[in-house]
């Protein structure tokens, strides 16, 4: 049930445009002119792919909200020193990823997300059977607990691989890391998670037995 | 291990989208950051001094006034509308300047050095309200009023209900329909032009509330009489006559800002403040009203302007379209959807030449498709459909076959047929895919549905759904 409910997104796709970075451009540089309006468009064009960003790597935690009001805050204080270096698309999600990452670190000091703060009945609408709400919340509750157990930088390629479906360049350009690193990241994180993913099914049908 | 990857697909995209209200709810929290200045690396030592001279204040006793102030200062030609605490929806008319003197609440206490403030108090047990003026403390427990202080002089107008002034010298009651000014010693009728601006207020609050059962109009003020004294050449000027129905403020409004002083605005250009707390309205610019005002006491009054239909919401004049998209974004922010779409219906009729009318299109039929107005937000998708070149033709069309869907016209499969045969690499194929395949197995069964079934598996081999429709509807059934 639950591998269904990725298809329940929302019709704010948000696929890049060919024209988009010229007009990213165009906006860098009203931005650079003090056009005090360029910022808020630059958020516009972009925060949609942040918080999906962040939803990728986090999970749907209540304070992506939080975390890309920070984005765009940390990218509103680097754009003086950003000379375009880079695409202004790389430095945003850069940035998010910076963000994501202190959040886990942060978070495996805490509790972590459980499916109980997910609210499946927004996603799953009414006509959901109960056993397939009670289905859907175990496989949920079971991926973000083994989620929780893998490090940072680990379930940050690994979900940027498998979620994403990003190349081991292009994930390396985004968390400042060697193709080679990333893609060894990505080979543990999946080990990892296949293994705590294993066990916690292995625990669910004893329970359930 | 691949069906696992697929249900770790599946959570972590599970609610990824931003849709416009979180969108602006962020951006109205970020951007009075934005203008703040950098924090500066932390310094232990200086840290630490603060908190020994905190504690040494402590231990001394020093604390700070029992009043702390915060200002809030419309310029000339300029309305601000806000609240005064949870009870109280107000209009600052400029030039003005009022100090909220206690975090707003039950009891709110408000200092107006000048200018006029409008305000409809909603009584209650423990609640008040308290406005000081230099000469003067107003005290409302539950009525529509205006307060104005202008040349060193209060005046104390009531539309209905009861305030108590209290002066150096003496303790009055206003009523509905009176006014009193610290420069004549009695009570009279309303100014004509305060009568006006009471009315509009209130047609406002009817509009705001979206029912008509909102404040009474405010009554007639009664004819002066003969007796009342004429206005003494020390008597304040009459506040000027404001146009009829400028666009006056529909946005509900939050409180004063807890922490920090409202802006101040700069007369030459009033702007939206940017924390979206209150509203800005350019005050209209003195004009007559409908009927002349009579030239002597002993004259009838002069009929007073009849409330304004409830206006367009709040936007800064001049109005542009940017400056009417973004108070449509500060609407939706504050989950204002009705406001938010009176702002969008006004950028499109003032401005049906702008680059922001496929925008304002759209988020007015999103708008109404979340309150189910299925024929609203279907004529606004028609508009935004014959806009050539438009990059929203797609999220709108796709839109119009959510409304087909849930407005279960039958019209559904087509569109969403249709939908596909146009925007072939849509980044909704998969989903919209998705819905036909339902849409077939609901009408049917397996066998219904196994054209679009093969199709997915064809086109999205990988996908966590074309595994469960697989599993669903396997080869044969």
């Amino acid at each position: 049930m639950i591998a269904a409910l990725a298809t329940l997104v929302a019709f704010h796709g948000g696929a890049r445009r060919p024209d988009d970075d010229a007009r990213d451009e165009q906006l860098l540089a009203r931005h650079r002119d003090g056009d005090p309006e360029a910022f808020g468009r630059i958020y516009r064009a972009h925060a949609a792919a942040v918080y999906r960003r962040l939803t990728r790597v986090l999970g749907p935690v209540p304070e992506r909200e939080d975390l890309t009001q920070d984005v765009f805050l940390a990218l509103y204080r680097a754009l003086p020193q950003f000379r375009g270096e880079a695409k202004l698309t790389t430095l945003v999600h850069r940035i998010a990823l910076n963000k994501a990452f202190e959040h886990l670190r942060r978070q495996s000091r805490r509790r972590t997300l459980s499916a109980d703060d997910v609210d499946l009945d927004d996603v799953l609408g009414p006509t959901t059977s109960p056993e397939e709400r009670v289905r859907a919340r175990e496989s949920l509750a079971t991926v973000l607990a083994c989620l929780a157990r893998i490090k940072p930088k680990k379930r940050i390629a690994l979900l940027l691989r498998v979620v994403d479906g990003l190349s081991f360049d292009e994930i390396g350009d985004l968390v400042d890391a060697t193709p080679e690193a990333v893609a060894k990241r990505v080979q543990h994180g999946q080990r990892e998670l296949d293994a705590l993913m294993a066990r916690a099914e292995d625990e669910l049908c004893r329970r359930r037995s | 291990m691949s069906q696992r990857l697929d249900v770790l697909r599946a959570a972590m995209t599970l609610d990824d989208q931003l849709d416009d209200i979180k969108r602006a709810q962020i951006w109205s929290q970020l951007e009075p950051q934005l203008a703040a200045p950098v924090p500066a690396p932390r310094r232990w030592p200086l840290a630490l001094a603060a908190v020994a001279v905190a504690a040494a204040a402590a231990v001394l006793g020093l604390r700070p006034g029992p009043r702390s102030t915060r200002t809030l200062t419309a310029p000339a030609d300029t309305t601000l509308a806000t609240s005064l605490g949870p009870h109280a929806r107000a209009e600052l008319v400029g030039p003005a300047s009022l100090e909220l003197l206690a975090p707003p609440g039950d009891a709110t206490s408000v200092r107006l050095r000048s200018g006029t403030l409008v305000a409809e108090f909603t009584g209650g047990p423990g609640r008040s309200l308290r406005i000081e003026t230099r000469d003067a403390v107003v005290e409302i427990v539950g009525t529509l009023f205006a307060v104005d202080v202008r040349d060193g002089a209060t005046c104390v107008s009531v539309a209905h209900g009861k305030v108590r002034v209290t002066t150096r010298t003496t303790v009055l009651a206003v009523a509905g329909g009176e006014s009193w000014c610290s420069t004549r010693p009695e009570v009279g009728p309303i100014e004509p032009a305060t009568h006006d601006r009471l009315d509009r207020f209130a047609a406002v609050l009817t509009a705001r509330a979206g029912s008509p059962a909102a404040p009474p109009p405010t009554p007639a003020a009664p004819p002066p009489t003969p007796a009342a004294p004429p206005p003494t050449p020390a008597a304040p000027p009459p506040m000027p006559a404001a146009a009829p129905a400028p666009a006056l403020a529909a946005l509900p409004s939050n409180d004063l800002p807890a922490t920090a002083e409202a802006p101040s605005i700069a007369p030459a250009t009033p702007i939206v403040p940017a924390t979206p707390i209150v509203a800005v309205t350019p005050t209209a610019p003195p004009a007559p009203i409908t009927a002349p005002v009579p030239a002597t006491p002993t004259a009838q009054p002069a009929p007073v302007t009849p409330a304004a239909p409830a206006a367009p919401a709040v936007v800064v004049a001049p109005a542009t379209p940017e400056t009417l998209y973004e108070a449509a974004e500060a609407a939706l922010a504050r989950r204002d959807g009705a406001g938010a779409d009176r702002i969008f219906a006004r950028l499109l009729a003032e401005f049906p030449q702008s680059a922001l009318v496929d925008q304002a299109l759209f988020e007015r039929a999103r708008i109404a498709y979340e309150r189910h107005a299925w024929s609203d937000a279907q004529r606004d998708l028609d508009q935004l459909a014959a806009i050539a070149r438009t990059p929203l033709a797609e999220p709108g069309a796709y839109l119009s076959c959510r409304i087909a869907i849930e407005a279960r016209d039958g019209a559904a499969e087509r569109c969403l047929t249709d939908y596909r045969k146009a925007y072939p690499k849509s980044p909704h194929d998969l989903d919209v895919l998705g819905v036909l395949i339902d849409l077939a197995y609901q009408g049917g069964d397996c066998a219904h549905a196994r054209g679009r079934i093969d199709e997915l598996e064809r086109s999205y081999p990988r996908s966590a759904l074309a595994r469960a429709w697989a599993a669903r509807c396997p080869e044969g059934r």
